[in-house]
């Protein structure tokens, strides 16, 4: 693709998985861990690599929710809605973090620092509902926990202007 | 029976070891850091251990152990002094553990009030022995024997504690036919809930033609409420490769893979360095233990598609595209990854092979009911008092689990449910508290016993409201390649959404029972099976359909857009109307002359109000609807 900067790093990754099968999703794992999401430039050179078809790369990309193929924002809480959650009233924080943070319906805050996506399942439910922030697991959270949550989401995301 | 040479040099230098540990005179202190303990905050405790041990200067070896089961007692710390069965601890906050370290070790205080159990038959000094408390004595641990007593980074711990003797067995004095022949004497059957029998199945890849054959190990355990492979990825890796292994060398497979969900990483993480552990230890690679037999492990990362849990979207998966699975025939025997032939069992029931093959068949058949055999892991969550999980003989009622294992409900609750089997699965009443859970007691009643998920529900939960969520679910993980199964379940959850918001027909039963029958024609097993939540509701929970659908009236007011919270300023104490307006995380309460008003298009039913003034804030069931001015999402 004319005019488009090479991705820095990416011919480093793709270098071990020349022409290998049964690797394509250890490469969007590899491409996503170094620059948070696969970027669309990347999949020509993967397709490349892999003596793939970029539709076909591009197909496996968009089948896996766990894949970005944007940038991720500056703070991401990931919720579950599991089961156990769900009885426990994770539907109700979401509800309070969609407002609190008012999200649209992506799940993005205005200025889009702030993203809250749901997450699978993983069976933590000793610790339902719980949600993460950044990574960092936020366990047994209350309904009066949820507003502090938001805050803090706020507060990482650099600044109380929203 | 003559080992291996390389078996016996490896055993014997792993159980020195392990003798070393058991002997050393220096007490040990364990902190369980599997992923369940790291999510109550293991890590931290693990950080204040070490800090303490430090800031008193003490001699104490520090190690990490897996989980143990008793997750609601995490983070868990185990400590041992020299010549003493090991304590547990729990649950042991970064807060709490420098006191239990300050008062064990350096006061002689046993600190009673924080143990959970000793190990062995005896109590010591008042803390009762596991073997003696209702969760362990429920239970028969074969696959978990391990799990949360060795360390699962270390692979002489899994070595000395009997580990890869079967491997080594079947090496040196087994037969291919005759493992086969043990598992079929074993009945031991797919434990991810189809229920095949593993040994015909291993014998399709054995007599199967075409080379390279491969092994997979089915870890995307997607099941929402399922978490028994885990502990097993987790606690005890090796026990999973050693069953792979064995499967290798069985149907003359040459590479097998791991596929983990990638919600697991730190399976992801154990698994890849167990893997690295055999293949140095030379149980992996090429000619295993010195025999001319060759086989590797590769381990595949998920990345969040459920249906990728079905063998053929696993395989699919495997295979750089996307998940979607196939029809059947052909069968993953016949042509499964790069179109190989190709074995997939899920992780349980690779972690029942050796067992099988250092005790006999018979051994594992002799336990379990008449058709099913041996011991199944089951996890327990929902109202749940203590969320767990269990390894109990098939055909254990499902109030042994509850009763003795889960502690029962919450005080003063009363079972009104259990959902089973997954998502895919179904909601059984009450009444089954005493069934035996045998996989044939279910398909008989028309509904699947599943991977081993257990979620209770109690009074306060509404299992149309469930039933929405697990349709929900399925129709979101849906590969969309079947109209059947991608428009079929689309219906399902807007006839779901209706009837949770009031608005159900009559006729909305007879469409979702059309809707079961023509979903029977789905491709896969995911398509056939969405049904599974609505048949058994609406079998064993009619009532509450009735009440959807002509009371418009949720009985358990779970269903938000049927309820409405409502401040009633009589009850309201003088100065808590600020206070109520105050509280409300969304904004919704509003000052109202002297009294507080909850506006409705704003309350997002959190129920925070309630809780805080139970006296003034009711809630009430809404009777009159006008769907197009109701805002609630």
């Amino acid at each position: 693709m004319p005019g488009q900067q090479p991705l820095a790093g990416l011919e480093g990754i793709l270098r071990e998985y020349q022409g290998r099968r049964g690797v394509l999703l250890e490469v969007f794992h590899r491409v996503q861990d170094a620059y948070g999401y696969v970027p669309p430039e990347a999949i020509e050179p993967i397709a490349r690599a892999l003596r793939m078809h970029a539709p076909t790369v591009y197909g496996t990309l968009t089948f896996y929710t766990e894949f970005r193929t944007a940038a991720p924002p500056r703070v991401l809480v990931n919720m579950c809605l599991g089961p156990t959650c769900h009885l426990r009233g994770a539907e109700a924080i979401r509800r309070i973090l969609e407002r609190r943070l008012q999200l649209d319906e992506n799940g993005r805050s205005p200025d889009g620092a702030v993203g809250v996506h749901v997450v699978q399942c993983a069976g933590h439910c000793h610790v339902a509902p719980l949600a993460y922030l950044n990574g960092q697991v936020r366990g047994r959270l209350a309904m009066s926990d949820v507003v502090a949550l938001a805050e803090e989401a706020r507060f990482l995301a650099g600044g109380a202007s929203a | 029976m003559v080992s291996l040479e390389a078996f016996i040099a490896l055993q014997t230098q792993a159980q020195a070891r392990w003798r070393a540990r058991g002997e050393s005179a220096v007490p040990r202190i364990e902190v369980g850091m599997d992923s369940s303990n790291q999510h109550a905050g293991a890590a931290a405790t693990l950080q204040a251990v070490r800090d303490t041990i430090q800031r008193l200067g003490l001699q104490v070896a520090v190690g990490a152990v897996g989980c143990s089961g008793m997750c609601w007692a995490e983070p868990i710390v185990v400590i041992t002094h020299p010549g003493e069965p090991s304590v547990s601890y729990g649950p042991v906050t970064a807060t709490a553990a420098p006191g239990l370290v300050e008062d064990v070790l350096l006061r002689g205080d046993r600190r009673p009030d924080l143990a959970l159990g000793v190990t062995g038959d005896q109590p010591l000094e008042g803390i009762a022995p596991f073997s003696q408390q209702p969760y362990f004595q429920a239970q028969r641990r074969w696959l978990l024997e391990r799990c949360g007593v060795v360390d699962p980074e270390d692979i002489d711990h899994y070595l000395a504690t009997g580990g890869y003797r079967a491997l080594d067995k079947a090496l040196s004095s087994m037969t291919p036919e005759g493992v086969i022949k043990e598992l079929l004497d074993a009945n031991l059957t797919g434990r991810g809930g189809a229920n095949f029998p593993a040994g015909r199945k291993w014998d399709f890849l054995r007599t199967a033609t075409a080379t390279p054959k491969y092994m997979l190990c089915n870890a995307d355990e997607g099941d929402p409420g399922a978490f028994v492979n885990r502990i097993l990825l987790e606690s005890d890796p090796h026990l999973i490769l050693e069953g792979m292994i064995i499967g290798g060398w069985v149907t003359g497979a040459s590479l097998g893979f791991v596929y983990i969900r990638d919600e697991y990483p730190v399976s992801v993480e154990r698994v890849e360095r167990a893997v690295q552990q055999a293949r140095a230890s030379g149980l992996l690679g090429e000619h295993v233990l010195g025999s001319d037999f060759s086989f590797d492990i590769q381990v595949v990362r998920g990345a969040g598609a459920y249906v990728c849990g079905e063998e053929t979207g696993l395989i699919a998966s495997i295979q750089d595209y996307r998940g979607m699975p196939r029809i059947k025939p052909p069968f993953p025997a016949q042509s499964g990854v790069f179109y190989k032939p190709t074995n997939v069992n899920n992780v349980e029931t690779y972690a029942c092979v050796p067992g099988i093959l250092n005790n006999g068949g018979a051994w594992f058949a002799g336990v379990g009911t008449e058709r099913n055999k041996g011991t199944k892991l089951f996890s327990l969550s929902g109202r749940v008092n203590r969320t767990c999980i269990v390894e109990v003989d098939l055909g254990t009622s499902i109030r042994t689990l509850l009763e003795s294992c889960g502690g029962g409900l919450g005080e003063g609750h009363t079972l009104k449910g259990i959902q089973q089997g997954g998502p895919l699965g179904g909601i059984i009443p009450a009444t089954w508290l005493d069934t035996p859970l045998d996989p044939a007691n279910f398909s008989s009643e028309g509904t699947i016993m599943g991977s081993g998920g257990l979620i209770f529900l109690d009074e306060r939960d509404c299992v149309i409201d469930m039933c929405k969520w697990l349709l929900t679910f399925d129709q979101d993980e849906s590969c969309a390649r079947c109209t059947t199964c991608r428009v079929g379940s689309m219906r399902m959850v807007d006839i779901m959404e209706r009837m949770t918001a009031g608005q159900g027909a009559e006729e909305d039963l007879e469409t979702m029972r059309h809707l079961s029958g023509v979903m029977q024609n789905a491709n896969c097993v995911h398509g056939q099976f969405i049904p599974g939540p609505f048949t058994s509701t609406y079998k064993w929970f009619r009532e509450e359909f009735e009440s959807h659908i002509q009371e418009r009236r949720c009985p358990a007011k779970v269903c938000s857009a049927m309820v409405e919270y409502v401040v009633q300023p009589e009850a309201l104490a003088d100065g808590h109307a600020e206070q109520l307006v105050a509280l409300c995380p969304v904004g919704a309460i509003v000052r109202d002359e002297g009294s507080a008003t909850i506006l409705q298009h704003r309350c997002v039913r959190c129920g925070l109000c309630a809780q805080a003034a139970p006296e003034a804030v009711r809630l009430n069931d809404i009777r009159s609807y006008e769907p197009a001015v109701r805002e609630v999402r």
